[in-house]
């Protein structure tokens, strides 16, 4: 049985992780230089869907329902990922942007997504379900200074991903295969 | 443009979730999916390379 200390703890970890993926794609990007496509722009944010059951469950405690918001996020994003995944399954076919640890950036967030929702039917079956109104309150005493950081760090990648897509993207709908920011190019060019 | 439109939702409902009510947080939380899912359709419109 997972204690609700012990699940809040690992809602902070998943945010952390979320965190981290997102931030793999912006390195990526800056330093690699492969700008998003709009499937790649999606799956960000299919992780961002991802990280409202956990934010959720670090501000207001645990609740099977946050798993829930998480699960469909999971579905969704694997959805997203799995376009991805199809549109370049062809043999011959090299795939869009560099591979990373030998697969596509779209192939590891299918995974990524798959392993949430695993993950949450294993919290679903493992939590403690005592009700909100009889749980010791020093449970969530241990985790809301990690649980704060982690909720800013999220809502800040949020952020940044959107400059970071308005600049790609303009006001125009965003190219299947960017090359270059609309928005920071000379204007004429 | 949409898919800025779809991030700037998803950061007001990121920070309605971990700092504002959660009526808010749920209505934005429903719309985000459906407009997640809107943008998706947008840009999924040519045919996948398959053949059975």
């Amino acid at each position: 049985m997972i204690s609700h200390k012990t699940e809040g703890l690992l809602n902070v970890a998943a945010l952390f992780a979320i965190s981290a993926v997102l931030l793999v794609a912006f390195a990526d990007q800056i330093f690699g230089g492969e700008l998003p496509c709009p499937l790649c722009l999606l799956q960000r944010g299919g992780f961002l869907l991802l990280a409202i059951g956990p934010v959720l469950t670090v501000a207001r405690g645990p609740h099977p329902a946050h798993y829930g918001v998480t699960i469909l996020a999971g579905l969704v994003g694997a959805g997203f990922a799995m376009r991805q995944v199809l549109l370049h399954i062809q043999p011959g076919d090299a795939g869009y942007g560099a591979p990373f640890l030998g697969l596509h950036f779209y192939t590891w967030a299918f995974v990524v997504f798959v392993v949430a929702i695993a993950a949450c039917a294993a919290m679903l079956i493992l939590r403690d379900s005592t009700p909100a109104a009889r749980r010791d309150p020093r449970d969530r005493a241990a985790w809301p200074a990690f649980g704060t950081l982690a909720v800013g760090l999220i809502v800040l990648l949020a952020a940044a991903n959107a400059l970071s897509t308005g600049l790609e993207c303009g006001l125009a709908s965003c190219p299947d295969d960017p090359v270059s920011y609309r928005l920071l190019a000379p204007a004429g060019s | 443009m949409f898919l800025t439109a779809l991030f700037v939702l998803l950061t007001a409902t990121l920070a309605s979730a971990g700092f504002g009510s959660r009526r808010m947080t749920v209505g934005l939380a429903g719309l985000s999916f459906v407009f997640a899912i809107g943008v998706y359709f947008h840009h999924a419109s040519d045919a996948l390379p398959l053949s059975f």
